[in-house]
C-alpha cells in the first residue's frame, strides 16, 4: 500500500477561534479513515481544507506527491478528490442524469454519450436506475444523497470525502446511504468518512480518529476504540450515545 | 326641413366614431409599431447585457466595482426616461434613434441588474462549493450552475421589466422619433379626431404587448416545471 494523502501539523483559525490544532495523519490507498467527534470540533473544516474550500493556516497537506496550498491548481486536485456534503447540494435545475454528467463533460471533456453511460452505471450502482430523468425536487433526502455520491464518483476520483452525509436524514434514509457507502468501501475506494453514526463508523473504518476541540485525541482501529477507549474524553464522548432505563427520572 | 342633429355628444360618441379613418390609419400605425419594436428590442437586449454585467460584478464582489455599479443602478432607476432622453438628445446632441435606444438601455440596465442580482442571491452559496469540489472552474460554476438557477428565480421580474420597458418607449416621440404615439399625435393635429386616434393607439399597444405578456407567462410555467418537477 502507498501513501496517497498525508497531513502534517495542520492548523486553522477563524479569527481568535482555533478550529484545528496540529493535526497529522496519513491515508493509504484503499484505506477508509473515519473521523468522529462532537459538533464544532473541526471535522468538516479538515475535509474542506483537503479540498481547498478553506485556506491552510499552518502545516502541510501532501496529495499524491504535491504540496497543497495557495499556488495549487485546485481544479486539477478537486477533480481527483470527490466530496459529498451534508446538504446534498444537487443542482436543482438539472435532471439526475445531468447532475452526474456535468463535471465529466465540462471538466474531463468526455463525450456526452460516454459520460451518460458512466452516469447510468453509477446511478444503477446506488440503486437509482429508475430516477435518471427525475429532478432533484422529486427525490427523497436519501435518494438525493445517493445522487450526490454518484455525481462525485463520476469524476473517478482517487479519494472520496464524506462530510456528515447522513446528518440531515431520517434513520431509514440514513441506512440506505450508509449501505451505499459500505458497498463503496468494499470496492476498496480510498475514503475519509466524517460521521455521527457510531455503529457505521465502526463498521466502515479501517482506522478511526477521534477529534476534540480541534486536536486528535485518540486514533486506532475502530473496534479497539469502541471496545476500550483510552482517554477520558473519548469515554465521555461515547457515553453520550448510550441510553439507560434510569436516564428518565 | 329637419334641423341637423349632432350625435357627437356624451355616450353616443363611442358609437359615432370615424371608423373609416381609423381603418385608414392602420398602416401608419403598423409602420410606426415597427419603430417602437426596434427601439424596444435593441434597448431591452442592451439593458439585459448591462444588467447581467452589473449583477455579476455585485454578486462576485469584484473589488472597486461595487460602488460605481450601485451608483449607476440608483441613477438609472431614479431618473425618468423623459429626462434621460432630453439630456442625451438636446444636451449631448445624440441622434433621435440611437438616443432612444441608449436611454432605454440605461434605464432598463438598472432594473435588469436588480432582478438578476435578486436571482443570483437566491441561489445558495453552497452550490458554488459543490460545483468547485467537482473540479469546475469559477466561470463554469457561474455559467452552468449559478446563472441557470438564478434565471429561473428571476424570470417573473425580468418579464415584468420587459413589459415595463416596452411601455416606457411611449415617450420617445419627444425627441422626434416616429413611434406609434407620434403617429397618434399627428393624426389628432390633422383631423381633430382625438378619440379615434387614441383608441387606435390603445389597440396597437395591446396588439404589441399581449403576445409578449402571454409568451412570458408561458415561459414562467415552463421554468417552474424545471424548478419544481412535475
Amino acid at each position: 500500500m502507498s501513501k496517497i494523502l498525508s497531513v502534517t501539523g495542520l492548523s486553522k483559525s477563524f479569527g481568535e477561534h482555533r478550529v484545528l490544532d496540529d493535526i497529522s495523519f496519513c491515508l493509504e490507498e484503499r484505506q477508509v479513515l473515519t473521523i468522529i467527534g462532537a459538533s464544532g470540533c473541526g471535522k468538516s473544516t479538515l475535509l474542506r481544507m483537503i479540498n481547498g474550500l478553506e485556506t491552510i493556516d499552518g502545516g502541510e497537506i501532501h496529495f499524491d506527491g504535491q504540496t497543497l496550498g495557495a499556488h495549487t491548481d485546485w481544479r486539477q486536485v478537486r477533480a481527483q478528490i470527490g466530496m459529498v456534503f451534508q446538504s446534498y447540494e444537487l443542482f436543482n435545475h438539472l435532471s439526475v442524469l445531468d447532475n452526474v454528467t456535468l463535471a465529466p463533460i465540462r471538466v474531463q471533456k468526455k463525450k456526452r454519450r460516454e459520460a451518460e453511460e458512466l452516469a447510468a452505471g453509477l446511478l444503477a450502482r446506488v440503486g437509482l436506475a429508475d430516477k435518471v430523468k427525475a429532478f432533484p425536487r422529486q427525490l427523497s433526502g436519501g435518494q438525493k444523497q445517493r445522487v450526490a455520491i454518484a455525481r462525485a464518483l463520476a469524476m473517478q476520483p482517487r479519494i472520496m470525502l464524506f462530510d456528515e452525509i447522513t446528518a440531515s436524514l431520517d434513520p431509514e434514509m440514513s441506512q440506505e446511504v450508509c449501505h451505499t457507502l459500505l458497498e463503496l468501501a468494499e470496492t476498496r475506494m480510498t475514503m475519509i468518512v466524517v460521521t455521527h453514526e457510531m455503529g457505521f463508523a465502526q463498521a466502515i473504518g479501517d482506522e478511526l480518529i477521534f477529534l476534540d476541540e480541534g486536536r486528535i485525541v485518540e486514533r486506532g482501529h475502530p473496534d479497539d476504540f469502541f471496545a476500550a477507549p483510552q482517554t477520558e474524553r473519548a469515554r465521555r464522548f461515547l457515553k453520550r450515545f448510550e441510553f439507560h432505563k434510569g436516564d428518565r427520572k | 326641413m329637419m334641423p341637423p342633429v349632432s350625435y357627437a355628444t356624451g355616450a353616443c360618441k363611442v358609437f359615432s366614431l370615424d371608423y373609416a379613418n381609423m381603418l385608414e390609419s392602420a398602416p401608419l400605425f403598423a409602420r410606426a409599431a415597427l419603430t417602437t419594436l426596434k427601439i424596444s428590442t435593441a434597448g431591452i437586449a442592451l439593458a439585459l447585457i448591462i444588467g447581467l454585467a452589473c449583477a455579476f460584478l455585485l454578486y462576485l464582489r469584484i473589488p472597486l466595482a461595487g460602488r460605481p455599479v450601485r451608483a449607476y443602478i440608483e441613477l438609472s432607476r431614479n431618473t425618468p426616461l423623459l429626462v434621460q432622453l432630453f439630456l442625451l438628445h438636446f444636451g449631448l446632441k445624440v441622434d433621435a434613434m440611437p438616443c432612444s435606444v441608449a436611454a432605454l438601455a440605461f434605464l432598463g440596465g438598472g432594473y435588469m441588474a436588480e432582478a438578476l442580482r435578486g436571482g443570483l442571491e437566491a441561489v445558495e452559496r453552497a452550490q458554488i462549493e459543490s460545483a468547485l469540489s467537482l473540479g469546475l472552474s469559477r466561470w463554469q460554476t457561474l455559467c452552468f450552475v449559478i446563472l441557470p438557477q438564478a434565471l429561473i428565480v428571476a424570470v417573473p421580474a425580468l418579464g415584468a421589466n420587459v413589459i415595463f420597458l416596452l411601455k416606457e418607449t411611449s415617450v420617445v416621440s419627444v425627441v422626434a422619433v416616429t413611434d406609434i404615439v407620434a403617429v397618434a399625435k399627428d393624426l389628432i393635429s390633422l383631423y381633430y379626431e382625438t378619440t379615434e386616434a387614441l383608441i387606435m393607439l390603445v389597440l396597437v399597444y395591446l396588439v404589441l404587448l399581449l403576445p409578449i405578456c402571454l409568451a412570458i407567462r408561458h415561459l414562467e410555467r415552463r421554468v417552474k416545471h424545471v424548478a419544481f418537477g412535475n
